[in-house]
């Protein structure tokens, strides 16, 4: 089980402090394209539960760094698709179907 | 250039070649539907005095006047849905020749993880359990590349959607071939779309930092944050952008770069 408390997406202070060993101290602040993570604020929310739900299962962590390709939507609820094309016989070669 | 690729040029060719053929027939047909209407010498005049309920009454009548000619240009455009429905054949066929190469590079990578096909259970496994989440819609188009090659017929294509049970076929439930291809795809609702952008790793930088926060010796981990150099006694850096930081339990600092979607 995931503790989304030990993981910071999108901070709700400017900035924060961190003591590392040896005296040294290091600060975080947000990216400039931070603002596009306001939805992880929330750790029941529905991105939140989406990133821990694949970060927890080995496959569907593997799953979703395939290659794939990002295309725009009509689909008010859904605005953005990502298509994974996958063959469940690795071994199949379609270079031969042409000969 | 490989016989595959010419396969792939082909096809390519004669959805760009069909697309601008309907495109020709459809402008003509609304080109014609136009001068009909406005090339009525009572619609020309009535839109000259810029009154609406002659301008109404002028295209009224116009209507009238072209009644044959009109019914003969509708019966037209019922002919253009046969056009429509050939080229998004077309168009499924190319996508999916499109991207075998991209199928079989990631078959490749999931089978370091699973043995393919044997255990296609487990993929489709883990997404019931995403499906059960509720969090984002997957849907599935499954197209046999064998069907089309093989044997030159009607090639077997199915789509789902919302499904409760993933379950993709190994082998064609047409022609038995295994040259199945199938498109997982994943629609991202609002909210969650705004990190699935080309171009960026957002997704996989949270993906990672979620899945790395639950080793023992992680005490903390920032995702997609700018780290500087803050000394107590002295100034702070200007700092530099960090996929993912980790904090250990010995008060470490690990930082992460993803490289894009790169095999």
């Amino acid at each position: 089980m995931i503790d989304t408390s030990k993981v910071v997406v999108y901070p709700l202070k400017d900035c924060e402090y961190v003591d590392l060993d040896q005296g040294k101290r290091v600060k975080f602040t947000m990216q400039k394209t931070d603002k596009a993570f306001p939805s992880f604020i929330q750790a029941d929310s529905v991105s939140s539960r989406f990133a821990t739900s694949v970060a927890e299962n080995e496959i569907l962590r593997t799953f979703f760094f395939l290659r794939s390709t990002i295309i725009p939507s009509v689909d008010q609820k859904y605005p953005i698709g990502e298509h994974f094309p996958i063959i469940l016989d690795p071994s199949y070669d379609v270079s031969k179907k042409c000969e | 250039m490989s016989d595959f690729e010419k396969a792939k040029k082909e096809k390519e060719d004669e959805r760009k070649k069909l697309t601008e053929e309907f495109h020709n027939e459809l402008d003509a047909a609304y080109f014609k539907l136009l001068s009909l209407v406005y090339g009525d010498p009572e619609v020309a005049k009535a839109l000259n005095t810029g009154r609406k309920p002659a301008i109404s009454k002028a295209l009224d009548n116009a209507f009238k006047k072209h009644e044959k000619e009109m019914v003969e240009l509708s019966a037209k455009f019922i002919e253009f849905t046969g056009y429509a429905y050939q080229i998004n054949s077309y168009s499924i066929l190319s996508y999916f020749i499109g991207n075998i190469e991209l199928a079989q590079t990631n078959s490749k990578i999931l089978s370091r993880i699973l043995n393919l096909p044997s255990e296609s259970i487990r993929l489709f496994s883990a997404f019931n359990f995403l499906a059960s989440k509720k969090v984002l819609k997957v849907e599935t188009q499954s197209y046999c590349i064998d069907c089309y090659f093989k044997y030159g017929e009607e090639p077997y294509f199915s789509y789902s959607s919302n499904f409760k049970e993933m379950n993709l076929p190994a082998r064609c439930p047409q022609c038995k071939e295994p040259g199945i291809f199938h498109d997982v795809i994943i629609r991202y609702p609002i909210g969650l779309h705004k990190i699935v952008m080309p171009q960026t790793n957002w997704l996989r930088e949270i993906i990672i930092g979620y899945t790395l926060s639950t080793l023992p010796k992680v005490k903390k981990v920032f995702v997609h944050k700018k780290v500087h150099n803050a000394p107590r006694n002295a100034s702070e850096g200007k700092g530099v952008e960090s996929d993912v930081s980790l904090i250990t339990e010995d008060n470490k600092l690990i930082l992460i770069e993803l490289q894009l979607n790169q095999i």
